[in-house]
């Protein structure tokens, strides 16, 4: 019998805060970074879609989803790039639009023989194992499973074609528990990334190897891995856990230290520490910084110790990648930004890291 | 990420200041020949260290570092331990409870704790134990 998974992007404000304080609007701060979902966001390599869409390809689940927000579609498109995966891409647009969107994905679904479909709303990243969750519906002839761990509901729901989706809309739209909707416990690791720390202590657990997820690209040694084509100076250090993005650049006498992770397209420019922080895709720092407890993503710095969201609009220290930045500009052109970069690793052939 | 090679524990003597540091450094340029080296300096026995220490700490992290290698600190003493912390050298190394946890780690990457200074983790709901050591505690 085959399954499904219909993914669901909340509007480009879900219900996150960024912060540690529950109060949005006092701090002034969106809810997602640039428009983009927590679930979006490139960490270690990949986005919780991804990672998530893995799992359940990993479990047999062959035919998927995405019912997203008009304005996230862009992102979406940038974020999965799934050769061979079946993947749609439903949009919606405004709030009321989203339930009869998953309606017409889910009878599209079970039209096409599908027996049990996963309903999932994106935002916190569970490792638990779907094929149980089938086994626990069929075993017990429920039409309609919701997945709890002990502190709750983790937006997942499992359904076949007898489901009451009048119940179901309830519960996803408005929360709460419908009686005729059976709950299926587990007790694996779950972040429900409701706001940045818990995008950092994703990393740490990561690193820590308190769940299954692993960092993208190759470990170049103990505790350090390295994506394709970055670049690490010989005279920086990287101090184990750590993780160096595709195509991103560790600059002399910078060191990456404290479980830090630095995405692809970066930039860490000559003598800037990198500590206990993760610095988002196409972001440029600076020389001589030092970035400690914090999130950056452009010209955007999140401090977790402080408790504070800071936009620094001064290209010197933080920013967009200049790199990226050009990249875009030649692809719009139709140019390659390679030859850019060939350059440029020609200049300090001796001085780099033939990590590649 | 395993590595078979093998991994060469310092003792480093009581007292780190310039005198003993001048003896002590000579030691480990000349066991620094080969490529690659893998090396755990154990603190266990370290009362006192000054700033002629700490540099000749540096010195063989960047010797270590061209030849392509690294230097894990192992058993600091409370001692040392603040004053690595005052002259924020000690986020330029790993650092292990045990010289044994120090050599383990060369083999391969193991379970550590969050650094101390991430008060930000602390505060966070469940401080990323378990679920059930969470709910536990």
């Amino acid at each position: 019998m085959k399954t499904a998974a219909i993914l669901v992007l909340g509007s480009p404000a879900p219900a996150y805060s960024f912060l540690a304080s529950e109060d949005k609007h006092a701090t002034g701060c969106p809810g997602d970074i640039a428009g983009i979902p927590l679930s979006c966001i490139e960490i270690l390599g990949a986005t919780i879609l991804q990672r998530t869409m893995q799992r359940f390809a990993d479990a047999g689940v062959d035919s998927f989803t995405i019912v997203a927000d008009a304005s996230l579609l862009k992102v979406i498109k940038l974020a999965n790039v799934m050769p061979g995966w079946l993947v749609k891409i439903n949009s919606f647009q405004g709030d009321a639009d989203v339930w009869p969107s998953i309606e017409g994905s889910l009878q599209n679904d079970f039209a096409n023989e599908t027996g049990n479909v996963f309903l999932v709303k994106l935002g916190a990243y569970a490792e638990f194992d779907p094929n149980t969750v089938v086994m626990f519906a069929e075993n017990n002839d429920h039409s309609a499973v919701r997945v709890h761990d002990q502190l709750g509901s983790v937006g997942t729901w499992l359904l076949n074609q007898s489901a009451n989706l009048e119940a179901v809309a309830k519960e996803f739209q408005n929360g709460g528990q419908d009686s005729s909707i059976k709950t299926y416990f587990f007790d694996g690791y779950v972040n429900r990334l409701s706001r940045m720390q818990d995008l950092r202590r994703f990393v740490m657990d990561v690193f820590q190897s308190r769940c299954s997820a692993q960092p993208q690209g190759k470990e170049v040694r103990a505790g350090v891995w390295v994506d394709d084509g970055a670049q690490v100076h010989k005279q920086a250090r990287v101090v184990p856990p750590a993780y160096i993005g595709k195509n991103s650049r560790v600059g002399p006498a910078s060191l990456i230290t404290r479980s830090s992770s630095i995405e692809r397209d970066c930039n860490v420019d000559y003598g800037t520490v990198v500590e206990d922080s993760s610095v988002l895709a196409s972001t440029y720092i600076g020389t001589g910084l030092d970035v400690a407890h914090s999130v950056v993503c452009g010209n955007m710095l999140v401090h977790l110790n402080q408790n504070l969201v800071m936009e620094i609009n001064d290209e010197i220290l933080i920013g967009r990648n200049v790199t990226s930045r050009l990249r875009e500009v030649f692809r719009r052109q139709g140019k390659k930004a390679v030859s850019i970069k060939s350059v440029k690793k020609d200049e300090h052939q001796t001085h780099w890291k033939g990590i590649l | 990420m395993k590595t078979g090679r093998p991994v060469l524990v310092m003792q480093l003597p009581e007292r780190l200041n310039l005198t003993e540091a001048r003896g002590f450094l000579p030691e480990v340029m000349a066991v620094l020949r080969n490529d690659r080296p893998l090396i755990v300096f154990d603190f266990s026995e370290v009362q006192q260290i000054d700033s002629a220490g700490v540099e000749m700490l540096l010195k063989c992290l960047e010797r270590v570092m061209s030849l392509d290698g690294d230097l894990k600190l192992a058993a600091l003493t409370p001692q040392a331990s603040v004053i690595l912390e005052l002259t924020r050298v000690d986020r330029l190394f790993e650092v292990f409870a045990s010289v044994e946890a120090a050599v383990e780690s060369f083999r391969g990457f193991s379970l550590r704790e969050a650094p101390p200074s991430a008060a930000w983790y602390a505060q966070l709901p469940g401080n990323g134990r378990a679920v059930n050591d969470r709910l536990a505690g």
